[in-house]
């Protein structure tokens, strides 16, 4: 170990050069072999092979308290064994305890003025005489609550354990009696005195009764019983929020049928120009609400120019709203003006920002449309051979986005169809044992595809069977457990419903 | 015309025709933008290049653009030298050779420095199915046509846009024919529009008939319920 810290050190051996040899045997006769069980650098430590070696050993370190005492102002102070008075004892008892010397003899006791009492309103007898009889209190035993309540403090629940029953023919208070008791001589008495009455303290026992037993319910309540409540509560929110959802489902099938009937009753516009111009004023006569813009917006329409779809699609909605669905559902009761295509068909942004942009821009479509509405109109542009992305004349890109609008449209239709019909589905097949317990003809709810043949005759042209709008590869049906679980989900709900009111008939 | 053009002195910041904007003014600048591309017949030994392409911008009148347009960035593929090509006469074109297909990033500057540039992408197309293209027989061309929309411009930018003198003498022609195509995709929109029409009153008819239905069902099923509470 020496010769390494040397060679750290960079110190040279004044005798290696010369006496090589010589240095070899003197080390080998003269040095102590290590000892086994020695480790290397403490047999370093130890051996004194060679006086002049560097010692290894640590220098001495100053004797330090590892925490500094402290340092205080005033040094060492004398404290005393001395009695002192408590001034909120009764009793004038001497106690004695440590007081610092240096400390005022004359200090009352720090901790007497913590001694707060209440101040009770006693009675003279008189006013007992004139005002505070009562039939189940005698007065003794009005003293006695009295005297209770001014030893206790009002603790109630002392004064009530304190409460000797057999003094009294052995009747026994409840705490609620007591304390109306109390309160009620407290308050008359305030009120002969003078106080004003909404400062008086009114104790309704019938309250306190019911809501001590309340709590002791709720306390003593089994875990069973907690598990079933919160599961109740958390069944009841999921069976809202369910509801919440079918309602908005309602409503956007709504919308889409309106919006549907929109587009039809504009194609019908275009095509017969004099027949609906004059029919359309009538019609909006018969609306409910009568909106502003009606009246300039009649000139438009006779004049038939459909130059912003937005506008025009606004205008026709009123109208279409009374044409195509007279049995309007509750969520449109107040016809309200507003334009369609925001809820359904595709947006685009159309504000004119000063500045250039170029046309093709106006095709972009905007953010809000998902991906498998874009995957959806891609689809359908491929299976009517249109380029995605036409040439960028100012008209072609209005048409175009027409076109896609009416393309998510009718993507839209077509999902709300398929989960319609899925629904219904699933309501027949639940029901199928009722309804053929009371011979109720099930055909009459299948769904319509078979009525194919009807709806041939109410188009005119002759649609092909084949549907373009199949290309669409709306699958709510991914497999059969999702659908597993929210039957499941529709049988738990009637169930819980049941035991619901059952629990409240109870 | 011309001497309406000579008298504008130039871009003068901060003055009123160069701040104020012509209110409710519209002006359309049409142009056509896109490569031609030709194959070599071989692949060429010293660099693997296969064809020769060009990517052009021109405008569709035959007008000059640099009344308006103070130059075009044209930013090619990082392996070609040089990838941003600068250019400022019409036709804005790159002539080059090369192996693959890439995008390239179009940015046209403005005269007025207020304006934004505007962004084209463009993807270069070298390879082709047709097989009138594939004998070498014509050249590949992958066209499309765009609308500059400048909307209320300043007044100094309003003039420059409505001054504009001619390019070329001769006759000014694009390769493909622009018009005939705006008219055949329109009657295709109309059509598909149609159809999709139908479908749609044909979807929402059906629609109508299953939630009748199930509004039947529902009623049958309640009325059911009630009676048989007892029974389940």
């Amino acid at each position: 170990m020496n010769s390494d810290v040397r060679d750290i050190l960079e110190i040279s051996e004044p005798n290696q050069p010369k006496l090589n040899k010589k240095k070899k045997s003197k080390r080998l006769s003269e040095s102590v072999k290590r000892p086994q069980g020695v480790h290397r650098e403490v047999w370093g430590l130890m051996s004194k092979d060679d006086p002049d070696q560097p010692p290894l050993i640590p220098a001495e370190e100053p004797k330090l308290y590892k925490h500094p005492k402290a340092k205080l102002r005033y040094g060492v102070r004398k404290w005393r064994w001395i009695e002192f008075k408590n001034p909120a004892r009764t009793d004038s008892a001497l106690f004695c305890h440590w007081r610092c010397a240096n400390d005022d003899p004359d200090k009352e006791y720090p901790f007497a003025k913590y001694n707060k009492r209440v101040q009770l309103n006693t009675y003279t007898e008189s006013e007992y005489a004139l005002h505070l009889k009562d039939d189940n209190w005698t007065k003794e035993e009005t003293d006695h609550l009295f005297e209770l309540c001014q030893t206790y403090d009002l603790r109630f629940f002392v004064i009530h354990d304190r409460w000797d029953p057999g003094k009294f023919q052995g009747k026994n208070r409840t705490i609620d009696e007591l304390k109306d008791r109390y309160y009620k001589v407290s308050g008359t008495i305030q009120k002969i005195r003078g106080m004003e009455e909404s400062k008086i303290f009114v104790f309704d026992m019938e309250h306190e009764q019911k809501r001590r037993e309340q709590l002791e319910k709720l306390f003593n309540r089994t875990k069973e019983q907690v598990d079933e409540e919160i599961y109740l509560i958390e069944e009841l929110k999921k069976i809202e929020v369910r509801k919440k959802e079918r309602e908005k489902k309602q409503q956007e099938v709504s919308k889409l049928l309106t919006a549907a009937g929109d587009l039809n009753n504009k194609t019908k516009l275009s095509e017969n120009k004099t027949s609906n111009a004059v029919s359309k004023p009538s019609k909006l006569k018969q609306r409910k609400n009568s909106v502003n813009s009606n009246d300039g917006s009649i000139s438009v329409v006779t004049s038939n120019k459909l130059t912003k779809t937005s506008q025009s699609e606004s205008l026709v909605s009123p109208s279409s709203v009374t044409s195509s669905l007279p049995e309007s559902k509750s969520s449109k009761k107040p016809i309200v003006f507003k334009p369609v295509t925001e809820s359904t068909g595709i947006k685009f942004p159309d504000n004119k920002v000063s500045g250039v942009s170029l046309r093709s821009f106006r095709t972009k479509l905007p953010q809000s449309v998902g991906l498998k509405k874009i995957k959806a109109i891609e689809q359908l542009l491929d299976e009517l051979q249109i380029e995605h992305k036409p040439i960028a004349t100012e008209n072609v890109c209005e048409k175009f986005n027409e076109l896609r609008s009416d393309i998510v449209l009718l993507y839209e239709l077509q999902q709300a169809l398929t989960s319609c019909e899925y629904e219904l589905q699933t309501l027949k097949h639940r029901y199928m044992p009722i309804l053929t317990a009371k011979n109720i003809d099930v055909s009459q709810f299948d769904t319509t595809e078979t009525n194919s043949a009807l709806l041939n005759t109410l188009n005119s042209a002759n649609t092909p069977q084949k549907r373009i709008s199949e290309i669409f590869d709306v699958s709510i049906t991914p497999g059969s457990a999702p659908m597993e679980r929210r039957r499941k989900a529709a049988l738990n709900q009637t169930n819980l419903m049941k035991r619901l009111r059952g629990r409240n008939a109870s | 015309m011309s001497s309406a053009f000579e008298c504008n002195e130039g871009y003068v910041p901060n003055s009123v025709s160069s701040t104020t904007r012509v209110k409710n003014s519209t002006i359309v600048k049409p142009f056509v933008y896109g490569n031609t591309a030709k194959y070599f017949g071989k692949k060429r030994e010293e660099d693997g290049h296969t064809h020769e392409w060009s990517f052009y911008l021109k405008p569709y009148e035959n007008e000059d653009p640099s009344t308006y347009i103070q130059r075009v960035q044209i930013k090619l593929h990082d392996s070609y030298p040089n990838p941003n090509r600068v250019l400022t006469k019409a036709p804005y074109e790159v002539r080059e050779t090369g192996w693959g297909e890439f995008e390239i990033t179009v940015k046209i500057y403005f005269v007025d420095p207020n304006e934004k540039p505007l962004t084209i992408f463009h993807l270069l197309k070298l390879f082709s199915t047709d097989p009138e293209v594939i004998q070498s027989k014509r050249h590949l061309v992958n066209e499309y046509y765009d609308e500059m929309v400048f909307h209320e411009p300043s007044h100094f930018f309003h003039q420059l846009l409505m001054n504009s003198k001619p390019l070329t003498e001769g006759i000014y022609e694009h390769e493909t024919n622009f018009k005939e195509k705006e008219e055949q995709t329109l009657e295709k929109m109309e059509n598909a529009r149609q159809i999709i029409r139908n479908e749609i009153s044909d979807l929402r008819e059906r629609l109508k008939l299953s939630q009748d239905k199930m509004q039947l069902l529902k009623e049958k099923i309640e009325s059911d319920d009630l009676a048989a509470d007892d029974v389940i």
